[in-house]
C-alpha cells in the first residue's frame, strides 16, 4: 500500500455534519454550511484516514484507491 | 480565561449562585429558565470553580469541534466522580480506534435492519400495559425504560433477565457525567455509589466475556472479543469499560428521550394530535424533542490550548462547561425557541453533541425514539399526564424523569405498529386490547 494515493470524498445526502471526521483528523477534512469535505481530495495512503472514515456515525466518508478506483471503505 | 473583553460581561458572583441554582435539585423540573441566564451571560468565568460556562449555539460548536479541545478530564474538578478512559473521555489517537470498533454495529444500514425487532418489541410491552389493566401506567419502567434496555442488550448480547442485576449500576453510572458545578458540594455520596458499580459491571461483564469467548454469538460482544483476541486493537480492560459504556449510554439516554418526548406531547396536546393524525411526523418530532428537552443537557471539555470563543480569551488548562440544552433554545438559531413544534422549520439542535464525540448512537436513539413516540401516539387513547407523580431524576446532565403515570382509557394496538399479526415470540397478535 506504501505510495498509493487515495480518494477522499464525503456524500452530501449522507453527512449530518457531525464533524466526527474534522475533529478527529483536522488537516484532513473540514465542515461548512453543516456539511464535511475533505481538504484534499488525493492524499497519500494512510492508515488512520480508515479509521477516521469509519469513525462517521452515517458511513458517509468515502476512501477509494485513486486510479483503480478500488471502495477501501465503507463496507458496500 | 482572562477578564471578558465583552462590555456586558456578567458579574462573577451572579455567575456562580447561578450554576449553584442548576445544581439545585430542586430546580430540574423546570431548568430552563436558569439555561437561559447562563446562555445569555455566556461566555462566562465562574471564580468559584474555575469553570468557563458557554451556552450559545455558535460558541458551543466552536468548543466542541475544536480538536486542541480536551475530552480528557482526568485530574480535574470539573467531574463529579473519578473518570475511567472510555470513549467519551478519551481524545485522538485512541479515541479513534475505539470509536471505530464500537460504531461497526450502530452503521444506519445495520441499525435500520433492527426496525422489525424494535417494533416487535414496542408491541409486547403496548401489550403488557393493556392486559395488565387499571387506566394507568408509570411509562418510565413499564415503557421507555424497557425498550431501550431490550433492544441494547439483544444488540450486546447481554441476558435481559440480568437488568434487574445492573438496573441501579446503570443509574450510578450515569452520574458519571454530571460536572461538579458548586465546589466540594456532595448533595448525594454519588462517588461510592460509582465505584459499587464499576466494581459490579467489572465483575458481571469479565464472567459473560469468559463465557461468550467459549460460546461466540452473532453479538456486539462477540465481534468486540473477536477484535481483542486478534491483537493490538483493543486490551481485556478497554473491551470490558467499552461494554459498560455500550449498555449504559444505549438506554438511559434513549429513555429519556422517549420520556421527554411523551411529556412534551402530552402538555401539548395539539402536538400530540399533529403526530396522531399524521404519524410520519415521528422523525421530526424526535428532532424537536433533541431541541427543546434534550436528554443530554451538558458535557465538559477541557482546554489543551488558549482560543477564543465568543470574543473572549480561554486559558490552557481551563474546564468548560457546555450547555447543549440552553444553545438549543438559542433565540439566534431558532424563532420562539421556547415553543414546542414538531413541524418547525428551523431545525437542527446539539442533542447528539457535535465533533469527535458525537453520539455513536444516533442512528438508533433515532429510530428507538421515532418509533416509540409514533406507537404512543397512536395507541395511547385520551393519554393524561399525572403532574401530581411526576418525579424527575437527581442526575444534573442525563436529564429526565423517574416516575411518569399516564392515565388513558384505553390502549388501541394499531396495525401500523405492529407489522404484522404475530408477536416476536410466535404468539398471536390482538388486534384491540383494552386497558380496562
Amino acid at each position: 500500500m506504501a505510495g498509493d494515493r487515495w480518494r477522499l470524498s464525503v456524500a452530501a445526502d449522507r453527512c449530518v455534519g457531525s464533524g466526527v471526521c474534522a475533529a478527529s483528523a483536522p488537516h484532513r477534512f473540514f465542515v461548512e454550511d453543516g456539511l464535511a469535505r475533505p481538504e484534499h481530495e488525493v492524499v497519500d495512503a494512510e492508515d488512520e484516514l480508515i479509521d477516521v472514515a469509519e469513525s462517521c456515525p452515517m458511513e458517509a466518508v468515502f476512501v477509494r484507491v485513486e486510479g483503480s478506483g478500488e471502495l477501501l471503505t465503507p463496507p458496500e | 480565561m482572562t477578564s471578558p473583553t465583552t462590555t456586558a460581561g456578567p458579574d462573577a458572583a451572579s455567575v456562580s449562585s447561578t450554576l449553584a441554582a442548576l445544581a439545585d435539585p430542586a430546580t430540574r423540573p423546570h431548568p430552563y429558565p436558569v439555561l437561559s441566564a447562563l446562555r445569555d451571560a455566556s461566555p462566562a468565568f465562574d471564580p468559584e470553580t474555575g469553570i468557563v460556562v458557554v451556552g450559545r449555539r455558535a460558541d458551543c460548536e466552536v468548543v466542541l469541534r475544536n480538536p486542541t479541545v480536551s475530552s480528557d478530564r482526568t485530574g480535574s474538578d470539573i467531574a463529579k466522580v473519578p473518570q475511567q478512559p472510555n470513549l467519551m473521555n478519551l481524545d485522538v489517537p485512541d479515541h479513534t480506534r475505539l470509536r471505530r470498533l464500537a460504531g461497526k454495529a450502530f452503521k444506519p444500514r445495520i441499525i435500520h435492519a433492527w426496525r422489525p425487532r424494535i417494533e416487535a418489541i414496542v408491541r409486547e410491552l403496548l401489550t403488557e400495559i393493556a392486559t395488565a389493566g387499571g387506566g394507568t401506567v408509570d411509562v418510565v419502567s413499564s415503557f421507555a425504560y424497557p425498550l431501550p434496555v431490550r433492544v441494547i442488550c439483544e444488540m450486546l448480547g447481554v441476558p435481559k433477565e440480568d437488568h434487574p442485576v445492573f438496573e441501579r449500576w446503570a443509574t450510578a453510572i450515569a452520574y458519571t457525567v454530571d460536572p461538579q458545578l458548586v465546589p466540594g458540594r456532595r448533595e448525594l455520596d454519588v462517588g461510592a455509589e460509582v465505584e459499587e458499580a464499576r466494581a459490579g459491571f467489572i465483575g458481571y461483564f469479565s464472567r459473560l466475556i469468559a463465557e461468550r469467548k467459549q460460546d461466540p454469538r452473532d453479538d456486539i460482544l462477540s465481534e468486540l472479543i473477536a477484535a481483542e483476541e486478534s491483537g493490538d486493537q483493543l486490551t481485556e480492560r478497554e473491551l470490558i469499560i467499552m461494554c459498560i459504556l455500550l449498555l449504559v449510554a444505549g438506554h438511559e439516554t434513549t429513555a429519556n428521550l422517549i420520556l421527554n418526548g411523551i411529556q412534551a406531547l402530552l402538555r401539548h396536546p395539539e402536538q400530540l394530535a399533529l403526530l396522531r393524525d399524521d404519524p410520519s411526523l415521528a422523525e421530526a418530532a424526535v428532532e424537536e424533542v433533541l431541541r427543546y428537552d434534550a436528554p443530554a443537557q451538558m458535557i465538559t471539555r477541557i482546554a489543551r490550548e488558549p482560543f477564543t470563543v465568543g470574543g473572549v480569551e480561554i486559558e490552557a488548562g481551563s474546564p468548560i462547561l457546555v450547555l447543549l440544552a440552553a444553545a438549543n433554545r438559542d433565540p439566534e438559531v431558532h424563532r420562539d425557541p421556547e415553543i414546542f413544534d414538531i413541524t418547525r422549520e428551523d431545525t437542527g439542535h446539539l442533542g447528539f453533541a457535535a465533533g469527535a464525540h458525537f453520539c455513536l448512537g444516533s442512528v438508533l436513539a433515532r429510530l428507538e425514539g421515532a418509533i416509540a413516540l409514533r406507537a404512543f401516539a397512536e395507541s395511547f387513547v385520551d393519554p393524561v399526564l399525572d403532574t401530581g407523580t411526576l418525579h424527575y431524576r437527581p442526575h444534573v446532565a442525563v436529564r429526565g424523569p423517574d416516575r411518569m403515570d399516564v392515565a388513558f382509557a384505553e390502549i388501541r394496538l394499531a396495525t401500523a405498529v405492529a407489522g404484522d399479526d404475530t408477536a416476536a415470540d410466535g404468539t398471536p397478535g390482538e388486534a384491540h386490547t383494552h386497558g380496562r
